[in-house]
């Protein structure tokens, strides 16, 4: 494992569990520390997006960002339920369900509600909801594999799902987190910088538009840092949302063949 | 032009229909032109303000929580005047005797009752050397009558996410408000669990700042009982742990931050301490949390509505300025209470 490697207990412990967590934390306290994959610290991970993951939703995506994967498939826009009220506008109803294997501990990840109602407000402020009234866009995320956090990777997979379900929208919302690390501003970390992180700054914007529909930040930070933090996440944003624009081409492309 | 002249220009409310729904704006406003500092953002002149004023108490319709086109335009010129936060009065402690510290905070006529209590508890195995804390909120339907039942859920998870994230700070423990390595008393074993409550009894809009003023308040109130430690026998037993009653360690809340919430009505202009009736106007809401030292403890937006990077920063640097006010009055107001207390005790 990376964290054990280059460092030995210096005398013999009974509770060897103990002593793991002790040489784990100053892996990240050194001045210049390796990412565990070996990435540079301004670097995300390689994407994969491929649309049409499920052939009978009206859209679906299917995104790989690392060791990350999730499906979104989108169903609608259609009949609302009977017992909601009417309305001009169209409604969204997200939902993100974890496998049962999806997390390295089984049965680990149970708070969906609160990731479903932040992945609801990324998308809204990106979709034109008069364009579908009295009807429900439902869109649902099903994580395979996660090892922490991540909701990043679901935003943007819930987007190329609903631009494959031609569901019209102002913009791809394309999502990108920063981990600030001692006195490193690490982008897209993983699930073991995560754990050791002092704050994290998870932006989701709308590339073309330079808008951003959703911001949250934890942990403690200066204001020059924010700002550092912000451009990172917006140049990240946009080179995320070409990627997306060049895969959706893809698609289209291939299937006019 | 002095206020009593203000005052002779304003119009003669028409007692027509729900006439306490007018007057009670116009005092708000009136209040606004007196003590009210501005802090930096564009005002239209007087003149304008007040014909548009007079227009929309005309027409008394306009200020009913319905989206037309004379209150979005009553929204755009009210908040031009409106930035500073209204006074937190955290006029009574209660001294509720099950929890271990309470507090009470009116803002305008927002009222949240947040209580402290601490219970022992094993840590997790992912951080045996510190406590842990866990934050909820309530939204009674004495707030507003949706809240009945499961309706007030979805807004009342949204609270509790953001009063987390703004305490707690990020996973190492670094700029969280609370020190949880202080709530460890055996390493492993045993620790205290705190549980912050919330509660909303009145809503008029802005309910998370004054949730953010409660809880500080609640945790500057609040006593750990001193507790001995038997020796325990083997490492896997649980030590025996006795809890004294004479409280000891009072909570050190430099460190917790106040929360400031500036919503986005209109296309140009935001406001500080948004009312129920400006909130209805609102696309989108940015709560900052800042602590004493100047920095930001947590961010969250709220509303649907994209906003443009460059605002988000302007409206980062408003919070700061806006939250060193708040941040005085509210402690000034928690020595003031707390002194209240010991008198009468």
């Amino acid at each position: 494992m990376a964290a054990k490697a280059g460092t030995t207990p210096a005398t013999y412990s009974p509770s060897p569990t103990t002593n793991n967590k002790k040489n784990r934390t100053p892996l990240f306290s050194d001045v210049d520390w390796v990412r565990p994959d070996g990435r540079d610290f301004h670097q995300c991970r390689p994407a994969f997006l491929r649309t049409g993951a499920v052939n009978a939703a009206s859209g679906s995506a299917y995104a790989e960002f690392g060791n990350t994967k999730v499906i979104v498939s989108i169903f609608g826009p259609r009949e609302s339920k009977k017992a909601m009220m009417y309305s001009d506008i169209g409604r969204l109803n997200c939902n993100v369900s974890y496998t049962t294997f999806a997390t390295p501990v089984r049965g680990q990840a149970s708070d969906n509600k609160d990731i479903s109602s932040q992945l609801h407000k990324s998308l809204e402020g990106a979709i034109m909801l008069n364009t579908f009234p009295k009807t429900t866009v439902d869109v649902f995320a099903l994580v395979i594999f996660i090892l922490a956090g991540d909701l990043p990777v679901i935003i943007s997979c819930a987007s190329l799902a609903l631009a494959d379900a031609g569901i019209m929208m102002y913009d791809l919302v394309a999502a990108v987190s920063v981990s600030c690390i001692g006195k490193n501003l690490v982008i897209d970390p993983i699930s073991e910088e995560e754990n050791h992180q002092d704050g994290s700054l998870m932006t989701t914007c709308l590339p073309s538009r330079n808008e951003v529909t959703q911001l949250t930040i934890t942990g403690e930070w200066s204001t020059p840092k924010i700002h550092e933090a912000m451009e990172l996440c917006l140049d990240a944003c946009s080179k995320l949302g070409k990627i997306m624009r060049s895969c959706l081409k893809e698609s289209a492309s291939t299937s006019q063949e | 032009m002095t206020s009593e002249e203000r005052e002779s220009n304003c119009p003669t409310i028409v007692s027509v229909g729900d006439h306490r729904r007018i007057k009670q704006p116009r005092r708000r406003e009136l209040a606004m032109f007196t003590d009210r500092p501005w802090v930096g953002l564009r005002t239209f002149g007087d003149g304008v303000y007040w014909t548009v004023r007079r227009w929309c108490l005309q027409d008394h319709k306009a200020l009913m929580y319905s989206v037309n086109q004379t209150v979005s335009l009553l929204g755009q010129v009210i908040i031009s005047v409106r930035v500073a936060p209204r006074n937190p009065s955290s006029d009574v402690i209660l001294p509720y005797s099950k929890a271990n510290g309470s507090a009470r905070v009116k803002m305008g006529r927002t009222e949240v009752i947040a209580s402290v209590k601490a219970e022992l508890g094993r840590p997790s195995s992912s951080a045996p050397g510190k406590g842990k804390v866990s934050i909820f909120v309530d939204c009674s339907p004495t707030a507003a009558p949706q809240f009945e039942g499961r309706g007030g859920e979805e807004l009342s998870m949204e609270l509790s996410a953001a009063l987390r994230q703004c305490l707690l700070g990020g996973k190492s423990g670094a700029g969280g408000g609370i020190n949880l390595s202080s709530l460890s008393i055996v390493d492993g074993k045993v620790c205290w669990d705190l549980y912050i409550d919330g509660l909303v009894v009145s809503m008029d809009g802005n309910v998370l700042d004054a949730l953010g003023a409660a809880i500080k308040a609640a945790l500057s109130n609040t006593g750990i009982p001193k507790v001995n430690i038997a020796s325990a026998t083997t490492p896997d037993e649980q030590p025996e742990v006795d809890v004294s009653d004479e409280e000891f360690l009072q909570f050190d809340t430099t460190a917790v931050p106040v929360i400031v919430t500036l919503t986005k009505v209109g296309r140009h202009y935001y406001i500080a301490d948004a009312t129920s009736e400006e909130e209805s106007q609102m696309s989108s809401a940015v709560s900052v949390s800042v602590n004493q030292q100047g920095s930001i403890c947590g961010l969250t937006k709220r509303g649907g509505a994209g906003l443009d990077p460059s605002v988000i920063v302007d409206m980062i640097s408003v919070a700061k300025h806006v939250s060193e006010e708040l941040m005085n009055k509210l402690d000034s107001e928690i020595a003031a209470a707390e002194a209240m207390e010991e008198d009468s005790s």
